[in-house]
């Protein structure tokens, strides 16, 4: 019998302080082993803990640096400020303390998106742990780049209107019906398309250009 | 039910065989990859990462005795969802925005072996494994794809140690720095998979066709009126069609692969292809390239770099008769 709970009750917030002070090594022993208890057996709590993780792991680069303007070097510095804004009684952050869960942690992350401009260089703490980085994401260069640039320069269809990306989408999904790509990464060919989705500019007022929503909640 | 056995029996075949083959070869695994994410049921959460946005995304992928069955939702923000069966895709991009839909073309329920054994004698990739991890509470085995020119992506690939089924995906560019990241945070396999996440949240809404000519498929050997004279080293063409009732219609679709990465080739009438500018666009990995040449409009797309689909669009030319 499967004694898995289904429950897909939204977690209140008391758990994701739980889940988050787990992480942090700050719960006591028999809190630990409840936590574990529940973690073996509410898929909700399950998932919430993959996803502090992921987060976690972006905040500390242990995969590899994301290159598109640093984008995990702005979480981190977003953290800092958000960080150096708590009340002054608010003991420490030790990778991120949610005030509502993940949800939280995704904005804070998006904060640091939208906050820095692409053209903007990274912090000088980027710079100081690009060393350090370059080791964590085990050296990926092929062989034989060179310097090919194209001729054009690319213009981003997110925030164009709505004919245009919609054309493209025709182009795209096309190319992954009869390509093949649809078999062979399945879903994942059709990932950009949804995710441009948000942010098209509105064919009757192309002034009306408004940032994708991207997150949970909005960084209160 | 007897298509469905048919393919149950197949993966189980080719899922055998695959164990007692190589299981830790790489080229096996990404074979692997391509047989479960098309041919297994899953349904999971995922965060993806690119391009400065972060998302959390919901697919549901169901094989059922009524054929394939997909849907791919965004989390939060405004709606936006692919649904894909045996009729087509449909997708919505927005609260406000119409259902668009695209006719199914050729939809491989298999993959194309012989297109995928390109990437094994051309050289064009490395393969290299890498150590495991846990990801969803599976063990993820890491598979690297390099690419050996600035033409394609590489790629990294986490794959479920059981069935081959993805858990996390990284698209890596020519320095090898990423440019998108996708990762499970939840992963349901077979009978755990509710059917009840299929249900679209759009299906009364009125349709949109996407304009894009459905054609019929010719011989990759035949002689096509506009044909690309420049290729990437490795790639050939796999795919090509064009409107069978309309021969006075210079619409012409191919694809061009090297076996991991491949683009399309569209050349449409300008007068029909309103609705798109010239030049050099990205949407999200994806590179678009336009240009007009006599009165048609030329058109390469795909998840390559974007020296790529601009070097192949300037080659285009009319083949004389």
């Amino acid at each position: 019998m499967n004694t898995e709970s289904k429950n897909t009750e939204p977690m209140n917030t008391e758990s994701r302080e739980n889940l988050s002070s787990f992480m942090d090594g700050e719960v006591d022993k028999s809190a630990g082993s409840f936590l574990v208890r529940r973690l073996a057996n509410d898929q909700s709590l399950r998932s919430t803990w993959d996803r502090y993780h992921v987060i976690r792991d972006c905040l500390r680069q242990q995969d590899a640096p994301l290159v598109q303007d640093d984008l995990c070097s702005r979480v981190r510095q977003a953290i800092d400020l958000e960080d150096s804004q708590q009340a002054p009684g608010k003991k420490h952050m030790a990778w991120i303390r949610p005030m509502a869960g993940a949800a939280i942690a995704a904005s804070v992350a998006m904060l640091a998106i939208l906050s820095v401009g692409p053209d903007q260089q990274a912090g000088p703490e980027a710079a100081a742990l690009a060393p350090t980085l370059a080791i964590q994401a085990e050296p990926f260069v092929s062989p034989n780049m060179g310097n090919l640039v194209p001729a054009s320069q690319p213009v981003n269809l997110a925030g164009q209107r709505v004919t245009e990306q919609e054309k493209a989408k025709a182009y795209l999904l096309r190319h992954y019906q009869v390509s093949g790509d649809g078999a062979r990464q399945g879903f994942v060919a059709l990932v950009p398309i949804v995710v441009t989705g948000g942010s098209v500019l509105p064919e009757d007022n192309p002034a009306d250009l408004q940032p994708a929503e991207d997150v949970d909640l909005p960084l209160q | 039910m007897k298509q469905m056995t048919v393919r149950v029996i197949a993966v189980l075949l080719f899922g055998v065989s695959l164990h007692g083959w190589a299981g830790d070869d790489a080229q096996i695994w990404l074979e692997r990859m391509g047989t479960a994410m098309s041919q297994m049921s899953y349904q999971g959460t995922f965060i993806y990462i690119a391009d400065d946005r972060m998302e959390t995304m919901r697919i549901t992928h169901i094989i059922d005795e009524h054929g394939t069955h997909e849907r791919l939702a965004s989390v939060s923000g405004p709606r936006r969802e692919v649904v894909r069966d045996q009729s087509g895709v449909k997708w919505v991009s927005g609260e406000s925005q119409a259902v668009i839909a695209d006719p199914v073309v050729n939809w491989p329920m298999f993959l194309d072996q012989s297109v995928l054994g390109l990437s094994n004698h051309s050289g064009n990739y490395q393969f290299k494994m890498r150590d495991q991890k846990r990801i969803a509470e599976r063990t993820g085995q890491r598979l690297d794809i390099i690419a050996n020119d600035a033409y394609r992506y590489g790629y990294s690939l986490w794959l479920e140690a059981g069935s081959g089924l993805l858990l996390q995906w990284q698209l890596n560019d020519q320095n090898g720095a990423i440019l998108a990241k996708l990762v499970f945070t939840e992963l349901k396999i077979g009978s755990e998979v509710d059917k009840s996440e299929l249900k679209d949240g759009y299906s009364k809404m009125p349709e949109v066709a996407s304009g894009l000519p459905v054609g019929a498929s010719i011989p990759v050997s035949e002689s096509t009126q506009w044909q690309a004279h420049w290729l990437p080293p490795g790639f050939r063409m796999t795919v090509n069609r064009a409107p069978s009732q309309d021969p006075g219609n210079p619409f012409q679709h191919q694809v061009y692969s090297d076996g991991i990465a491949s683009v399309s080739l569209y050349v449409e009438l300008l007068e029909q292809a309103s609705g798109f500018g010239l030049g050099l666009h990205e949407l999200g990995t994806s590179h678009i390239f336009s240009r007009q040449t006599h009165d048609v409009l030329v058109t390469v797309v795909g998840d390559v770099p974007a020296i790529t689909v601009e070097k192949i669009a300037q080659s285009v030319s009319q083949n004389q008769p």
